[in-house]
């Protein structure tokens, strides 16, 4: 989720946006009658969305690429605003929300308290999705590649790459990762307007403690509240909330840069 | 002037918001040769290297290589066309191996680039070092780095700024070695230095900028025998 915040340099606060748009998409195909092969085609529309929005983001915010990240958030917000409004206009202003769908809407005891299986698929589905993301920036060519254009895009466009087809690969991606969320959360968070700041928020609180530009601190990050976000919810119901920020804040005040980031910033 | 050279740099002007730093500098540069670039600090001399390479905008004049004009064409595009750059502070990439380094530029190379193995070879210390971040190297060693990845691009131009910053003198003695040997092997060298000892070492020609222009050009021991000339440019004893 957080790709595009801590690896592309770019505060990207369409984010929550896309993670709405997801949700909404879910909402539509699957309806009241949550079935497979429904779920399936919601995941394949909110994917292609996803991908097309990240790439004209890309290439809108490339055009700020000289200019400040305020300038780059304000585009994003701009732009989030208006896509929050749209999704209102189309599905009004009322709370939907959808059932896990058939054979993982049931519950299962979890330390002697009774969970959704959905919710501990969810977070199956997170920690297997941050392992292959992982994977592929740490073990590959590819995610090579990626951190290269991290640590310094002007090198590596010095050694013959367009840095802008990286960018525009790694916002895609990042946008596919925020719709498809957008959908798998659905089932649990439900869906209504104000859903995009929430978790436009959790994407901020998981990058800063990961530390911004670091891959894996991202990862950690988003596993971290991850976790602390979804057991904390049932298992510690009234303090949750708190604990996130409380985590953010523990961060910021012990390791400013957060738990991975770099000690200088990477940008030249 | 006729552009004679591979590279040619005609009359380039280029600067920053603040403003213009480059106010018309010509030079070429020849396959095989080394031209050592002198000047006090703040001159130009790393802004030219930027501008050639497509990293600042030119605002006015040339850059052709081999006939072909690449002003204003990004970075990328020149890279792909053979010029290659050993930027001031090495800027390698810290979380990446140096494996991944070699790999990644001999990847995109035009044609097909010295391998990474071919750098093993040529600098044994990097072989030793392939799965270690780049980040956790010691100068010497994240300069050749820098170095031998320029080198696996199979560039025909190189652009150095200023590769013994920082480095003890054995070491700058063995960047000399490598940058002879690339000279040897055909490739045009711009080299930017303030460590006039590697300069007049290395260098068969010496230019020398001042406010944003080419003042003075020599090969280098006619300008090591005018004492003079380079006291009054650098202010230095040469």
């Amino acid at each position: 989720m957080s790709l595009i915040f801590g690896m592309m340099d770019v505060l990207n606060l369409a984010h929550g946006v896309l993670f709405l748009a997801g949700a909404y998409t879910a909402w539509w195909i699957v309806g009241e009658a949550p079935s497979w092969p429904r779920f399936a085609a919601a995941l394949a529309v909110a994917g292609a969305a996803g991908a097309l929005a990240g790439v004209g983001l890309s290439l809108l915010v490339g055009r700020l690429a000289r200019r400040s990240h305020l300038d780059q958030a304000l585009l994003t917000l701009g732009l989030a605003l208006i896509g929050a409004d749209l999704l209102s206009i189309a599905f009004g202003d009322d709370v939907h929300s959808i059932k896990a769908p058939p054979g993982l809407d049931g519950s299962t005891a979890v330390l002697g308290k009774i969970y959704p299986v959905y919710r501990l698929v969810l977070i199956g589905l997170g920690a297997a999705l941050a392992a292959v993301v992982h994977v592929v920036v740490e073990r590959t060519s590819l995610g090579a590649l990626v951190r290269a254009t991290v640590a310094d895009r002007h090198m590596v466009a010095a050694i013959g790459v367009d840095e802008r087809k990286v960018k525009l690969v790694v916002f895609a991606v990042g946008a596919v990762l925020a719709t498809t969320a957008g959908v798998l959360g659905m089932p649990v968070l439900g869906v209504g307007p104000g859903l995009d700041s929430t978790e436009l928020i959790l994407a901020l609180v998981v990058v800063v403690i990961g530390g911004l530009g670091s891959v894996r601190g991202a990862l950690f990050g988003a596993l971290v509240i991850g976790e602390i976000w979804s057991l904390g919810r049932d298992v510690l119901a009234d303090v949750a909330p708190f604990v996130q920020f409380g985590a953010l804040a523990l961060v910021l005040v012990l390791r400013p840069r957060g738990l991975f980031g770099a000690a200088t910033g990477a940008r030249s | 002037m006729t552009p004679a050279g591979l590279l040619d740099v005609l009359g380039l002007r280029s600067g920053y918001r603040q403003g213009t730093v480059l106010h018309g500098v010509y030079l070429s540069l020849k396959p095989g040769r080394i031209l050592g670039l002198l000047g006090r600090n703040g001159v130009g001399k790393t802004t030219l290297v930027m501008t050639v390479m497509g990293l600042v905008r030119p605002t006015g004049g040339m850059v052709r290589l081999d006939g072909d004009d690449l002003t204003g064409r990004r970075p990328d595009e020149i890279a792909r066309a053979g010029i290659a750059l050993v930027p001031q502070g090495r800027r390698i990439w810290p979380t990446l191996t140096v494996a991944e380094h070699l790999e990644l530029a001999a990847r995109h190379a035009r044609g097909t680039g010295r391998s990474a193995d071919d750098m093993y070879q040529l600098l044994p210390r990097l072989a030793e070092r392939r799965r270690q971040l780049a980040g956790q190297l010691s100068g010497g060693e994240q300069q050749m780095l820098a170095i031998a990845r320029a080198l696996v691009t199979r560039p025909r131009v190189v652009l150095l700024d200023e590769p013994s910053e920082g480095l003890a003198p054995l070491l700058v003695d063995q960047i000399g070695a490598m940058i002879k040997a690339m000279a040897a092997g055909g490739v045009a060298v711009l080299l930017v230095e303030q460590d006039l000892h590697l300069a007049f070492g290395v260098a068969d020609e010496i230019a020398v900028m001042a406010k944003g222009a080419i003042v003075h050009r020599s090969d280098t021991p006619a300008f090591r025998r005018d004492p003079a000339t380079a006291r009054r440019l650098l202010g230095i004893q040469a």
